[in-house]
């Protein structure tokens, strides 16, 4: 369905001027460094990480909000990395997003109704009678009745109501596609449930393949299908969300694992060293080496390359053998 | 606080153009012939006393309110209509355009409003329409560089991404998303430059670039009364600057009172 080849995302660091008189070279954050999966049909990858690691870049790009430095991205057979014009305005109607912010993303000065009927008169789909009447289904399907949410704006609903516009927005259009980035992390925790319901409830339906970016592990066992740990821009594990969460081989998803909070009491604990490294000076060797409990001198001097170990993909000099 | 400036503002407003559009019921006299002795300080009969041709000094101001109401209204307007979009355009695109138009702009801000709308009134020769043509290229700055602005930190707002990818054009996304967003603004804007315009607008007056005599108006009839303050006839500059500057704090005040009540608000 969607193919990403050793995707990129360089920014330019922003100098001041002193600096710039200085600076021998153009210093670049390498927010993601060469990122490479695939998501089948109907499928549910999970991007798992800090903040800062990428993560989020990664999904911008892939639904065209950045451009890539390098890398390819491939929807359904094409090269959609640089297109433009009238060809990325097609394919954008098969690639949705929703956003973290549910704040945010909607316009204030519009009203619901407007913010469901926007994408169908910009692809043409529909007449605006027509897309009054498929905007009024969509909102009463999201659980917003029309009669009451269709002339409101955003700032007279609550974050999980907006988020549920925000939702109906992404899915008006029958995206086969959808990067969802962090969409419960700004809800109440008790209407995370029925957000993601809802989120997933339109995966079946449309039979849609998703990215879904969280910081939360616990989330990924109720969404997921396949789970890639991202630290620094780069995946240091990557296979099944199951064998995953069970036995973590990355002393990072380790680390990650060990700090969701559980009524169980844990039998290892797995912890992280320091905080999380600048990406404007990211460290030789393994990445995670300076925060890694576990490295040794090679991790200091050799970058392990993602390579397969069992059931999955795994970038480390020494795989570790625990099982939660 | 804010809502009595408002009100203040468009009593005061609303007084002025309502003078202006009933002036033929509330003058008492032709404000162009001479009604009375020259130079009489106010009295029953001539409430702002009469002028040295004999003229009735408050039938004048009354009729004046016309000329400056016209001139500042359509000047505004008109640097409204080129400033917004300008700014929206240079804001949202950025780029060589952006600092193009950023230069000329900055370059036009640079001089004090009045000596650059002299400069353009004197180019262009005395004229209701020329002067209104100089006042509304002083004010272009103001809208293009609050638009410019606000365009900038509109465009990076999350529901802008979000209308992109939805596929929305550049276009659309100027009209639906980020415009409504800074229409408050640009009222806001518009009435406190509007209120700097009418000090330009008796400015220009004065110096005789927009009316000529017997034609009543404020900046005007300053220009004819100064001869004569030194002499102790008050009567005759004091009315009128009076009314500048009541009209410049009508819009001023409902100027800052929008800005207090919508624009400090969003910036939340």
């Amino acid at each position: 369905m969607l193919r990403v080849e050793n995707l990129k995302k360089y920014f330019p660091v922003q100098k001041s001027f002193i600096e710039t008189l200085f600076a021998r070279k153009l210093e670049f954050i390498r927010a993601v460094d060469g990122v490479s999966f695939e998501v089948g049909r109907g499928e549910v990858l999970c991007l798992v990480g800090e903040s800062g690691c990428g993560k989020t870049t990664t999904g911008r790009m892939i639904v065209k909000l950045e451009e890539p430095s390098d890398g390819r991205i491939i929807f359904k057979g094409r090269d959609i990395t640089h297109l433009e014009g009238d060809e990325l305005r097609e394919i954008r109607k098969h690639i949705q997003m929703v956003f973290q912010d549910p704040y945010a993303s909607l316009n204030p000065r519009m009203t619901i109704g407007e913010h469901l009927i926007d994408p169908l008169l910009i692809h043409e789909l529909a007449t605006r009678e027509e897309a009054e009447e498929i905007a009024k289904d969509m909102l009463n399907k999201v659980g917003l009745p029309a009669e009451q949410f269709f002339n409101r704006f955003p700032h007279q609903l609550s974050g999980g109501q907006r988020q549920r516009v925000a939702i109906a927005r992404a899915m008006i259009l029958k995206p086969e596609f959808v990067v969802a980035d962090e969409p419960v992390s700004q809800i109440d925790v008790s209407l995370r449930a029925a957000i993601l319901e809802l989120l997933l409830r339109f995966k079946k339906e449309l039979n849609q393949s998703m990215i879904f970016i969280t910081h939360d592990l616990s989330i990924t066992r109720v969404i997921g299908d396949r789970i890639a740990v991202m630290y620094l821009g780069k995946i240091v594990e990557m296979g099944e969300v199951d064998s995953i969460v069970k036995r973590p081989m990355h002393p990072y998803t380790a680390a990650l694992l060990s700090a969701v909070p559980s009524f169980v009491k844990k039998k290892i604990r797995i912890d992280v060293i320091g905080e999380i490294a600048n990406p404007r000076e990211i460290p030789k060797g393994c990445r995670y080496s300076p925060r890694c409990p576990f490295a040794k001198d090679v991790c200091r001097r050799e970058e392990p390359e993602l390579e397969k170990v069992e059931d999955r993909l795994v970038a480390c000099h020494y795989p570790l053998e625990v099982e939660f | 606080m804010s809502n009595r400036m408002l009100y203040a503002g468009l009593a005061i407003i609303s007084a002025v153009v309502f003078m202006a559009i009933f002036a033929p019921f509330i003058a008492p006299y032709d404000p162009t012939k001479s009604t009375g002795d020259v130079l009489q300080p106010p009295s029953a009969e001539h409430i702002m006393g009469t002028d040295n041709l004999g003229r009735d000094i408050f039938s004048r101001v009354v009729y004046g309110a016309r000329v400056v109401l016209i001139v500042v209204f359509s000047a505004s307007l008109l640097s409204m209509l080129v400033g917004v979009p300008l700014g929206l355009i240079s804001g949202y695109y950025g780029g060589k355009l952006d600092r193009v138009l950023s230069m000329i702009m900055d370059s036009l801000y640079a001089f004090p409003s009045l000596i650059l709308a002299i400069a353009i009134a004197a180019v262009l020769g005395p004229s209701v329409f020329n002067a209104m043509v100089a006042i509304a290229v002083v004010y272009i700055p103001t809208y293009f560089r609050m638009i410019r602005g606000q365009t900038l930190s509109i465009k990076t707002r999350l529901f802008v991404e979000a209308a992109k990818v939805s596929g929305a054009s550049n276009a659309r996304i100027l009209r639906k998303y980020i415009f409504p967003n800074v229409a408050t603004t640009v009222i806001v804007v518009f009435s406190l430059s509007v209120a700097d315009a009418i000090i330009t607008e008796a400015g220009l007056s004065f110096l005789g670039f927009i009316v000529t005599a017997p034609t009543p108006d404020w900046g005007f009839d300053l220009s004819s009364g100064k001869p004569y303050l030194p002499a102790g006839y008050w009567w005759m500059i004091t009315f009128p600057g009076l009314m500048v500057m009541l009209l410049s704090l009508g819009f001023a005040l409902v100027g800052e009172a929008l800005s207090e009540k919508y624009l400090a608000r969003e910036e939340r």
